[in-house]
């Protein structure tokens, strides 16, 4: 049965989704990125290098 | 099993509830809103978009999630664990390469992506996205697969207006 507000949960770590800081080498965003080819939130550039 | 799939949209139907998966086919940056932070996922064209109707229910509100994602890459928006909001979501979508469906987690409130909030009938099933179409296995031997074809188009038709 799915738990929908019910007491079952898998117990999941916290902070289980562990991203990566980027910066976008286009428009200068910042952001945590997550995925084998990160793209930039803003300008949708696929030229963003982890730092 | 392997299924080829392009544009469309898969449905899996079970006795109560479904599934809709349908391939990314495109490059996109999708954002996670957690209640702490955004994480921005980069989405690969062979990547799943999977909503998941744990009640069943209408395709077309499924479908429109599908488009709000592939389409207009909406973001994704997490509730924190123990939100009560939980119980009214009817729907939810989960994007990533590989997503396995789970019926032990609660609506809404996970923000990993390979996991998505199934009904117990169709739980235990893992969905690859591959370049031909879309691998599927622990398939339950009471579903049913097809493929869909929904647009949501707009009309705007012309109002005359009469003066007095």
């Amino acid at each position: 049965m799915c738990t929908v507000g019910g007491p079952v949960d898998i117990d999941l770590p916290p902070d289980r989704v562990k991203g990566k800081d980027y910066r976008c080498n286009e428009c200068g965003e910042r952001f945590k990125g997550i995925g084998k080819k990160p793209v930039c939130p803003s300008c949708q550039s696929e030229d963003v290098a982890a730092v | 099993m392997k299924y080829p799939l392009a544009d469309e949209v898969l449905l899996i139907r079970g006795n109560k509830s479904f599934l809709l998966v349908a391939k990314a086919g495109r490059p996109f940056c999708l954002c996670i809103e957690t209640s702490t932070e955004e994480i921005c996922q980069g989405v690969e064209p062979t990547d799943l978009i999977v909503v998941s109707a744990p009640e069943g229910g209408p395709l077309e509100p499924a479908m429109m999630l599908v488009d709000l994602v592939r389409s207009y890459q909406t973001p994704l928006l997490v509730l924190p664990k123990d939100h009560p909001g939980s119980r009214r979501i009817s729907r939810v979508v989960s994007v990533a390469p590989e997503i396995f469906t789970s019926c032990s987690i609660r609506r809404g409130t996970h923000p990993e992506q390979h996991l998505v909030c199934s009904s117990d009938e169709l739980a235990g099933m893992m969905l690859k996205g591959t370049v031909e179409g879309i691998e599927i296995s622990g398939l339950p031997l009471s579903a049913s697969i097809r493929a869909v074809k929904c647009r949501i188009t707009t009309e705007l038709p012309e109002i005359h207006l009469f003066s007095p």
